[in-house]
């Protein structure tokens, strides 16, 4: 299941949730919270990331902070005012695709 | 364990060596790889620095860090294009306004006044060459500016390399000089249009060439955090 397509159009999404409870966190420790919360199910790719975090932040959804830590810098991303606003539709809208998802694939047949 | 110094620009050389030119992305991709060889070595404290670094920059996949340089380079694009939308709705305040809008009555006069003929398409061919020229010229002198910083950033090098804009500068010449188009040359709607066209792209020249430029240090700061702190 790991890399699965079914995710990949979900990416941003996760992005902004993950950043939105989380309040700031750069690039590695996305990829490592991903993986601690799907239990190892999902594995954000590098590749993918950083250009989901590029585009979010040229989008104005993300804002970047940068912090020494230990002998390098760090790019910390979060949410901008507009990013909190675009969280919950883009979650309000991925919650009805999974309601729908669920119609689809396993429909409840009732007789009336 | 974490990296040294020298192991931190060891990464950064490896970055340049992988294409990465810009120390803003360069930056972003030394912590990460940092921060997954620190990880290996957690679980394998044996790990060389070498294989570990080779291990973290397999996970970018088999081209490496291009996929990442080419988004970085279209989210910079959109990012200037916004500038740009910025400035142009900044220059629309009062004294601009009626600068502009003389311009394009004095360009719409000047139309008007011109016989019908070779001159009055030269003369408007002229006007978007001496754009185009004036755009080249610009872009050569900040290309040299900019040779003189040790350190690139991406969006430094899109405002600076304003050669493209060249391309656009072009098309309306090209306009003129179809058959099509010159029936229209003495139609007063079309020498309004044409004026609307020259003032725009003049603009559009000062917004890209001078005004944005001139900005530059005070957009990179707004836009990355660590351009005042390295």
């Amino acid at each position: 299941m790991g890399n699965s397509k079914l995710y990949k159009g979900s990416l941003n999404t996760i992005i902004l949730k993950l950043l939105d409870e989380e309040g700031k966190m750069y690039g590695y420790e996305i990829t490592q919270k991903v993986k601690e919360l799907s239990k190892g199910e999902l594995n954000i790719t590098e590749g993918a990331l950083y250009p989901a975090l590029h585009k979010l932040e040229a989008e104005g959804l993300l804002d970047v902070e940068v912090a020494k830590v230990d002998n390098r810098l760090r790019k910390y991303y979060k949410p901008t005012e507009q990013g909190e606003k675009e969280t919950i539709n883009r979650l309000a809208e991925l919650e009805d695709f999974i309601r729908s998802m669920q119609q689809l694939v396993n429909p409840k047949w009732s007789i009336q | 364990m974490t990296l040294t110094q020298d192991q931190i620009q060891e990464l950064f050389k490896f970055t340049r060596a992988h294409y990465v030119e810009h120390y803003d992305l360069q930056l972003e991709l030394v912590d990460h790889l940092a921060n997954g060889i620190e990880n290996q070595w957690q679980h394998n404290p044996e790990l060389s620095f070498e294989q570990a670094k080779n291990n973290e920059f397999k996970k970018f996949g088999v081209f490496g860090f291009q996929d990442v340089i080419k988004q970085r380079r279209k989210a910079m694009s959109k990012r200037y294009r916004n500038l740009i939308w910025r400035y142009f709705k900044e220059w629309w305040s009062l004294p601009k306004i009626i600068a502009t809008l003389t311009f394009v009555m004095g360009i719409f006069t000047l139309l008007k006044m011109l016989p019908q003929g070779e001159l009055k398409k030269g003369i408007v061919s002229g006007v978007f060459i001496g754009f185009s020229l004036v755009m080249l010229f610009r872009t050569f002198q900040l290309k040299k500016r900019m040779e003189g910083t040790w350190r690139k950033w991406m969006l430094q090098e899109i405002i600076y390399n304003q050669g493209l804009l060249v391309n656009l500068f072009i098309i309306p010449m090209n306009l003129c000089n179809l058959k099509w188009t010159n029936g229209f040359m003495d139609n007063l709607y079309f020498q309004l249009a044409l004026s609307l066209l020259i003032v725009s792209m003049g603009l559009l020249l000062k917004i890209c060439g001078y005004v944005i430029p001139s900005k530059a240090d005070e957009i990179l700061a707004e836009t990355y955090p660590e351009y005042k702190i390295t």
